[in-house]
């Protein structure tokens, strides 16, 4: 039952999503970082470390505790196709499989930067990726993403 | 035993031109059928397996993603979704899917039972996203039997169209080949073993004017037939011609009343006709002859000349002929003439004539004109032939004596008591003067009453002058003649001697005809002996 209703919101996000792409991309015209909680364990992570976590192929840190990923409505677009060379639909497609067997979770969902920044900086083993100019104190930088 | 049993099947397969050829055409068929079957089933098994991996390769390859995934996640439950999957296939015995770290599931196929370790099909899985990352593997084994069941099951269907084809062309080839080709030639044969030909059959159960090479066949053999109809009937009047011929010349040569013959250069009989053999005791035909040494008839006739005849026969190349005399008959003479034969100067061919009549009734002339019609004794001519034969022979001590006798007072007695009381005294004279001389002396009536006596193998002039002293004595006693009538005479005889063969037969008997004179100028009834060699 979860799982079904997590498929919903992922499903309404996406297309909240689609709609605030022209205004998204027109607002924010900077890179997109990752951010993770300054104390966790998290420091510097390589693209590849980020591919992992986001694809769910790491789900642990190197210290041990679980990752947790958070997808970011309004860069979720650009952030896959940077770190990937993906649509999103792809990895909705591949998403879709996992969730079959329930063992491997995809990242959650929040619909702003601001709400992703909340969210890292409340939990130590979060990660998520918002706009370069949007990050605050709360969070640190752990890897920068090229356009 | 086996032999046995096998003869005769043997024997009907060469017989049987249907059933060598059914055998034939069902074993050429068994054997095409066997070997195409094992094609089949060795192709067909080859390429049904392979088929069935390349479907293995596929059904892998239809879940790979899936499985790259859950090895990329680690994710077992996926892992074993996938694998389950792909079970439902039952030519699948084990799916292994493993991460790069550890195996995530191993799952057997249920109720499979490994007979011997098949080798597994393994396919590296490769990151979802790209670069080409090897992040696991599946591993499939595949279930060898039941792929080779599988595969077995449809090339026996294969095998089992192919048996059925082929035993379908079988039956209609040995049908074909039988109703058009063997049963006709069989019918042919039935038919022609039946055939009369000179009643003029011909055959009629195959239809000429359908053109193939059995109607063909029959055609020809039907042409055949008429000719050969053709040649046998004037075959046999030829025959007949011949015979009625041979008939005419054996009857001419079994009755001919003559020999025929061939005789051979060495002087071999090789034919001869019934008469010859009945002449010369020769076998008189084929039955008698066999097993008998051949007949040379020089040998038969003893006599050298013939095989000089022969010879001069072939190398003359002219007839030529002689007499001969019949060995074992007396008086019997064959003339034989013989003549060269064409074209073989080793044979002559001869005819035997018997000429002993005309050889008889020659002597006979040659007798009565060498005889005196009234006694019985030879006459002068007849004395001039043998006379001389006795004086070559003469010699001394082995002589020979001629005597001439002159009857005195004969005259008296045919003048007073006829001619025929005179021709039975000279009658009377001649059985006395035979009487006292030896067998092989010769007496000769010279004519009127002069007689003339040969004798010979005398020792000495005194045995003749015996004789004649007998003779002398002998005529001069009285002659009982028919009709009690009782003649008296004498006679005068004179005697030459001779033991010398250069003498002359005329000098003797002018010497004995001296002597005779002589005697009858002294007184008549003596006789007296002429000087040796004494011309006066």
């Amino acid at each position: 039952m979860p799982r079904r209703s997590g498929s919903l919101v992922h499903a309404a996000a996406h297309a909240i999503g689609a709609a605030c792409l022209l205004f998204s991309l027109a607002a924010s015209a900077t890179g997109l970082v990752v951010i993770a909680h300054p104390e966790s364990g998290l420091v510097n992570l390589t693209r590849s470390q980020v591919i992992q976590y986001y694809t769910g192929r790491a789900k642990s840190a190197p210290g041990g505790e679980p990752v947790a990923m958070i997808d970011v409505e309004p860069a979720r677009a650009r952030f896959y196709q940077a770190l990937l060379g993906r649509d999103v639909a792809e990895i909705d497609a591949y998403w879709a499989r996992l969730k079959f067997s329930g063992q491997t979770l995809p990242p959650m969902l929040v619909l702003t930067d601001e709400a992703a920044l909340e969210r890292v900086a409340r939990q130590r083993n979060a990660i998520a990726y918002i706009n370069e100019d949007k990050v605050d104190k709360r969070v640190r930088v752990v890897l920068k993403l090229d356009q | 035993m086996t032999n046995k049993v096998l003869h005769p099947l043997k024997e009907r397969l060469n017989r049987s031109l249907v059933l060598r050829t059914t055998l034939l055409i069902v074993a050429t068929g068994v054997a095409v059928g066997l070997l195409a079957v094992w094609a089949v089933l060795t192709i067909t098994g080859q390429r049904e397996t392979e088929r069935l991996y390349l479907r293995l390769d596929a059904l892998v390859r239809t879940v790979e993603r899936t499985a790259s995934i859950a090895a990329y996640t680690h994710d077992a439950r996926l892992a074993r979704e996938v694998a389950s999957g792909l079970l439902a296939n039952r030519t699948i015995a084990r799916i292994r899917i493993s991460d790069d770290e550890r195996e995530l599931v191993r799952l057997d196929q249920p109720g499979h039972r490994e007979q011997a370790p098949a080798k597994p099909l393994r396919h590296p899985l490769y990151s979802p996203f790209g670069d080409g990352e090897v992040i696991g593997q599946l591993e499939l084994v595949p279930a060898v039997e039941i792929i080779s069941a599988t595969a077995r099951e449809s090339s026996w269907f294969v095998a089992l169209v192919l048996i059925v084809v082929v035993s379908a062309i079988t039956l209609v080839l040995i049908w074909a080949i039988t109703r058009h080709v063997t049963q006709p030639i069989k019918a042919l044969l039935d038919e022609l073993q039946l055939i009369d030909v000179e009643f003029g059959d011909s055959l009629l159960s195959i239809d000429e004017r359908r053109g193939d090479e059995i109607s063909r066949l029959a055609w020809n053999v039907n042409n055949l037939i008429a000719r050969m109809r053709g040649t046998l009937r004037a075959e046999r009047d030829l025959r007949a011609q011949h015979q009625a011929a041979g008939q005419k010349w054996r009857l001419i040569f079994e009755n001919a009343e003559t020999g025929i013959f061939t005789l051979s250069r060495e002087g071999v009989l090789h034919d001869w006709n019934p008469w010859l053999a009945l002449t010369l005791g020769l076998p008189v035909n084929e039955a008698q002859a066999r097993g008998k040494p051949p007949v040379n008839l020089a040998r038969l006739l003893d006599d050298d000349r013939l095989p000089a005849l022969v010879e001069r026969v072939i190398s003359d190349f002219q007839p030529a002929g002689a007499e001969f005399a019949i060995p074992g008959k007396r008086n019997r003479w064959l003339q034989i003439v013989l003549t060269p034969l064409e074209g073989d100067s080793n044979l002559v061919q001869g005819i035997a004539n018997d000429i002993s009549e005309s050889k008889h009734a020659l002597a006979r002339a040659h007798r009565i004109a060498e005889q005196d019609a009234l006694t019985g004794l030879l006459n002068r001519r007849g004395f001039e032939r043998v006379g001389d034969d006795y004086l070559r022979a003469c010699r001394p001590r082995q002589a020979i004596a001629v005597m001439l006798i002159d009857l005195d007072g004969f005259k008296q007695v045919n003048d007073t008591l006829g001619h025929d009381v005179g021709d039975q005294l000279l009658i009377a004279v001649a059985r006395l003067l035979e009487d006292h001389v030896r067998q092989s002396d010769v007496v000769v009536r010279l004519g009127g009453d002069e007689f003339l006596v040969l004798l010979h193998d005398l020792a000495s002039p005194e045995a003749a002058a015996k004789v004649a002293g007998k003779i002398v004595d002998a005529i001069a006693r009285p002659f009982d003649l028919s009709g009690s009538m009782v003649a008296r005479i004498g006679a005068s005889v004179g005697v030459a001697y001779c033991d010398n063969a250069l003498q002359d037969m005329d000098d003797l008997l002018r010497r004995a005809d001296e002597a005779m004179y002589e005697a009858k100028n002294s007184g008549k009834s003596c006789f007296r002996l002429a000087g040796k060699n004494d011309p006066g």
